[in-house]
């Protein structure tokens, strides 16, 4: 069988991969498809084969079979983590057998694939797994001594990571087009609403490309201040401006050789977007403060959840970039127009979940199964994660209820798409709001969250009527909350 | 000829089923799946096949598969794929004979692995099929999927063997 051979002997490389499968024909795909991105991979059949490997090798990621002749796959894996409690294991497990990946995680597995697995997936878990948790995620290079809005978007999120599970037709289709549109250096403009995943399908691209071995590097438009946007695209020479207290390459010169992601590009400000179309016409960047133009080798993926047309009729967006981005266009579907996606991606959130907060989840029940094939999903997959996320850090276990979904979402669920605004996202208590004296002396970013927490609340927390108010977009309100829920805020 | 004896076969399982509930009926179940392969084989031999040979696959997934082996190790890849369904189909004819429940699960588990990366979709979702039975130690689905589960595996191993060959020569 051949395998890639790059498998160093003493210490692994960042991209290290040892891939343990019994089934040949398995092992001979998922190598493959690893080595094809980028990955050393060595592989083995059995338990024993595997713990030699893993001593031998030290690699940084183990993808594991639960089923293995020898050795119960969750023995394997506590004697690997017994040995390095370092290593980044992901587990695969079959149809059937979620319960194994849910006791997996909660012994330590970084992440889980339930065969038969997606070649996007794959490549998405392992690069995740393969990310040292010291180091920043690859495209956070860019944004390195720069502003926070720039590192906002920095490792995948549960929506993206989640948007490849999932077998419906339309998806299917979509995989294929991203597939065959990676190998070119063609510009991809994906466009989506909020949540649907523009940006798994863009480190998709990436993946799929010769250039995954380069970085990957997301920027997004919508939530840079505008002064700060030149900077951060094209970077700046120190002493170009107050503030700028050392040289800074920027997001475009961070990617070369790699992918430049431009998430919500139709919010970038006209004077730059006149910069940007001239950095795609020449492939050259020029720092703020800097006398002569860099050349750099850059492939342009960007994503917006507006009309991009409809943008450029009301002047919002130039013309010419956008026949110059809109090259080939990738439409992510809204989750209610993916048929039985909405179960599968609900029963792998709620087993991850599940896993993380230790509780025993076995499922939906008919009833939600029922409301989740009936509901519009108005915010998508992130919405959809964000009920999951709520169910199961306020209930034990056992089957999913109706009972135990947020409040309002049964009714809405009971209405026609339209009839009412979305239901109540899952978002902490609301808090009082302090007058402008009570604001003076916190820091910023406390007063942007008090500021956004008061206008969802006057909004009865509808995040697109509140984004309306903020003047921003919902998708860039959803991030700011999950970021907040993730902090335990 | 074969389809009567097909459809006298057919409702013969179905009374198995309906037993399966109240007794013993390994052996029966034995002898159906037996005979049911049998007449399988004959009908396949009678140029009965029931679907031309390249629906047993989404071509789409097996070709960008194939692209993404190469061409070298794409006919490598195709040898290992069919052996691999060649022991699968023996254990599962064995396990489904004398119901060992939980040999059928280990063998759909790979079935549903190596059927879902090949693009044999409608046979990945028997196997699924059969492995929601077998661990609820259903006879009756046993006996209703394990025919035309054992007919996808047959065909898709026949597809496997011409591509094999196709590539080897082009």
């Amino acid at each position: 069988m051949k395998q890639a051979g790059a498998a160093s002997s003493g210490k692994g490389l960042p991209r290290d991969v040892l891939l343990v499968e019994d089934t040949s024909s398995l092992l001979m795909i998922y190598t493959a498809v690893l080595t094809r991105a980028g990955f050393a991979v060595r592989g083995a059949a059995t338990a024993a084969a595997a713990l030699a490997a893993f001593r031998a090798q030290r690699p940084h990621v183990v993808l594991l079979d639960l089923q293995l002749p020898d050795q119960d796959g969750l023995d394997v894996m506590a004697e690997m983590r017994a040995e390095n409690p370092q290593v980044a294991i992901v587990v695969l497990t079959a149809h059937g057998t979620i319960n194994r990946a849910v006791a997996a995680m909660r012994n330590g597995a970084h992440d889980f694939l339930v065969k038969p697995i997606d070649d996007a997936r794959l490549i998405a878990a392992v690069g995740n797994a393969g990310r040292p948790a010291s180091l920043p995620a690859p495209r956070a290079a860019a944004a390195a001594g720069g502003t926070q809005a720039a590192q906002a978007v920095a490792a995948p999120t549960d929506a993206a990571v989640q948007m490849f599970v999932g077998s419906s037709p339309v998806m299917a289709r979509l995989q294929e087009k991203i597939v065959s549109v990676a190998g070119s250096m063609a510009t991809v403009f994906i466009t989506g609403e909020s949540g649907t995943g523009k940006e798994l399908a863009a480190l998709a691209v990436h993946g799929h490309s010769p250039r995954s071995t380069g970085p990957f590097i997301a920027l997004n438009c919508g939530a840079i201040p505008e002064d700060l946007l030149e900077s951060e695209v094209f970077g700046h020479m120190k002493g170009s401006f107050t503030g700028a207290i050392s040289d800074k390459p920027g997001a475009a010169a961070a990617a070369d050789g790699g992918t430049l992601f431009l998430d919500e590009v139709c919010e970038m400000a006209l004077p730059l977007q006149t910069k940007l179309l001239r950095f795609l016409q020449t492939s050259t960047v020029q720092p703020v403060g800097a006398t002569r133009p860099r050349k750099v080798n850059v492939r342009i993926v960007c994503a917006t959840n507006l009309d991009p047309l409809e943008a450029v009729r009301r002047g919002q967006f130039r013309e010419d970039l956008y026949y110059r981005l809109f090259v080939v266009p990738v439409h992510m579907p809204p989750l209610r127009d993916r048929g039985e996606d909405v179960i599968e991606i609900a029963e792998a959130a709620l087993a991850r979940f599940g896993a993380e907060e230790g509780r025993d989840f076995t499922g939906l029940d008919a009833a939600v199964q029922a409301l989740f094939r009936r509901y519009h999903w108005p915010g998508n997959i992130r919405q959809l994660l964000n009920v999951l996320r709520n169910v199961v850090v306020l209930n034990h276990g056992g089957l999913v209820r109706l009972d135990m979904l947020p409040e309002g979402l049964v009714e809405a669920a009971m209405l026609a798409p339209g009839e009412v605004a979305p239901p109540r996202p899952v978002v902490p208590p609301l808090p009082d709001v302090p007058s402008l004296g009570g604001l003076i002396g916190k820091p910023l970013a406390e007063i942007e969250r008090l500021v956004i927490e008061a206008t969802l609340a006057q909004h009865d927390g509808s995040v697109s009527r509140a984004a309306r108010t903020l003047d921003i977009a919902p998708s860039t309100l959803y991030r700011k909350i999950e970021a907040w829920e993730k902090t335990g805020g | 000829m074969v389809e009567a004896h097909i459809a006298a076969l057919q409702d013969m399982l179905g009374q198995i089923g309906r037993l399966s509930a109240e007794c013993a009926v390994q052996d029966l179940v034995a002898e159906a799946l037996s005979r049911c392969q049998m007449l399988r084989q004959l009908g396949a031999g009678q140029g009965q096949m029931t679907a031309p040979l390249d629906r047993t696959v989404d071509l789409q997934i097996f070709e960008r598969l194939m692209v993404l082996a190469g061409p070298s190790t794409a006919i490598e890849l195709l040898d290992q794929v069919k052996a691999d369904l060649q022991v699968i189909s023996t254990n599962l004819q064995a396990g489904a004979g004398r119901l060992d429940w939980a040999m059928m699960r280990a063998e759909c588990h790979t079935l549903v692995a190596v059927a879902g990366a090949v693009g044999a979709t409608t046979l990945q979702a028997h196997a699924e099929t059969l492995h929601t039975a077998a661990v609820a130690t259903n006879v009756a689905v046993v006996i209703e999927v394990m025919p035309a589960l054992s007919e996808g595996l047959d065909r898709l191993i026949t597809f496997v063997s011409q591509e094999r060959s196709a590539r080897a020569h082009a």
